[in-house]
């Protein structure tokens, strides 16, 4: 159970660490008027929030085979295979989770007065200085709520791994598949110990974050 | 146990006469079915409505899955589990009158490969080196995956192959991984390859001596509502045209 819950806080933390610069990335791309293209890849990932896990999984599942898209692409830098490995997961969870911290993120971004951004470029400052020295800093609450919710959309990933994972003991044997395996197994008592864990980190760390937005935005919120 | 399942095949078959009072109406059965079954009830159903009016509902899921939410008052007429176990305890626990339940079918264990393996032992499928993942559904739960974990320890050297193994949810999911090749072998029911007509040279029958039997046993759920039509079900699945297509189709 220990193993479990730790290998479940290492891929919630590595995958909201590569999330966050992604996203970003993303935001400065999408920052100013949705044309479009970008409507089309906005859209496009925020799927992972309205699709079925399983749907989601099968699909990885396909393309990370050896013979899949992911799978022989990875393969030519010498990465035999993604299924049933912890890099799989990572990969896994880094989609699965991406609407969860883009969608607040570029919410609060685009909640800030454009006046603020352009006075900035106005003043000779570069798109890319304006963006993370301007907006990043105004919308500092908003990516911390992205950084939590993708750290614990993943924490309580379950359908994609289940098709992805293999339930291997230290490498993809996470807590949310653990605990799947344990009402199967009928054994209630680890299962309950299991759950209320996951139950009271989840419960702290939204807790945390709400506390810390009447400290970012007192007057707002307070 | 083998005999066991015949003996309380022919009580369920002194059930037959009902069929006899029903015909005149048709009712709805909700079955719940463990997922190994999936390749083969289409056909008894069908077989079954035509000979009885009666239609079959069918909730495909994991015999513990099924057998928890029984336990919980899920509205099945009938429960057709994997083993015997799950079918006891109801029994015991007073879900199912143990005079409407009956063993129907016994599991048969192969080896799936994505490769010819048609010149090879069991062994030296095992140990093959384009074997990187065997898979079998989670020995904890699942009764194919329980069977496929004896035979491994018992009659191989599960150490050597213990980095290999990986557990999936449930038998499809293991097939599945041998299909998109991402577990080059695995453990499935025979009904599975049957069902997906699988080349003879992709499978091997593990000798039904060297594992645990896979006993499958039904019941009706004595809160039923429709009693007689699920009891005809039960009884219908132990006539000889369900037992032979059975046969046909993977199950002992």
């Amino acid at each position: 159970m220990i193993a479990s819950l730790f290998l479940t806080l290492k891929l919630a933390f590595i995958t909201t660490l590569i999330l966050i610069p992604i996203c970003l990335s993303l935001c400065v791309w999408l920052y100013g008027p949705l044309t479009p293209i970008k409507r089309l890849v906005l859209s496009f990932l925020t799927l992972p929030l309205v699709l079925p896990p399983t749907v989601l999984g099968f699909y990885l599942l396909i393309f990370m085979s050896p013979n899949g898209f992911i799978g022989s692409l990875v393969n030519n830098i010498g990465i035999t295979s993604l299924v049933f490995t912890f890099k799989g997961l990572v990969i896994a969870s880094i989609i699965y989770s991406i609407p969860f911290v883009l969608q607040p993120m570029y919410a609060s971004l685009s909640l800030i007065d454009k006046g603020f951004y352009e006075t900035s470029r106005v003043l000779g400052k570069s798109k890319i200085f304006s963006f993370y020295m301007v907006l990043v800093p105004m919308a500092k609450y908003g990516i911390l709520t992205s950084a939590v919710l993708g750290f614990l959309h993943t924490i309580g990933e379950f359908g994609v791994i289940l098709m992805i994972g293999g339930n291997i003991p230290g490498e993809t044997g996470v807590a949310s598949v653990y605990l799947y395996d344990l009402v199967e197994s009928l054994n209630y008592d680890e299962a309950h110990q299991l759950s209320a864990i996951l139950i009271i980190t989840s419960l702290a760390f939204l807790y945390v974050l709400y506390s810390l937005s009447r400290l970012v935005s007192g007057k707002k919120h307070g | 146990m083998l005999r066991l399942s015949s003996m309380i095949k022919y009580k369920a078959l002194s059930f037959l006469f009902l069929f006899a009072f029903n015909n005149s109406y048709a009712e709805n059965i909700l079955v719940a079915t463990s997922s190994n079954l999936s390749f083969v009830l289409p056909y008894i159903t069908e077989q079954f409505y035509k000979e009885s009016g009666h239609t079959v509902v069918t909730s495909l899921g994991s015999t513990n899955r099924l057998y928890n939410q029984i336990k919980n008052g899920a509205p099945y007429d009938l429960f057709l589990s994997a083993n015997t176990n799950a079918i006891f305890d109801l029994i015991s626990e007073g879900y199912i009158e143990e005079m409407n339940a009956f063993i129907y079918a016994e599991g048969v264990l192969v080896l799936y490969a994505n490769f010819d393996i048609s010149n090879l032992s069991i062994e030296e499928i095992l140990i093959h080196t384009s074997v990187n993942k065997i898979a079998l559904p989670n020995p904890e739960f699942a009764p194919y995956g329980f069977a496929a974990f004896d035979y491994l320890n018992n009659h191989h050297n599960y150490d050597v192959l213990r980095n290999k193994i990986v557990f999936s949810a449930n038998v499809a999911q293991s097939f599945q991984y041998t299909q998109l090749g991402v577990a080059e072998v695995s453990f499935v029911p025979l009904s599975y390859v049957i069902g997906n007509n699988t080349s003879v040279d992709n499978y091997v029958i593990i000798n039904d001596d060297l594992y645990p039997p896979i006993a499958q046993m039904m019941g009706v759920l004595r809160n039923t509502s429709n009693k007689i039509p699920a009891l005809n079900f039960l009884t219908f699945m132990g006539t000889p045209l369900v037992q032979d297509y059975l046969v046909a189709n993977g199950y002992n």
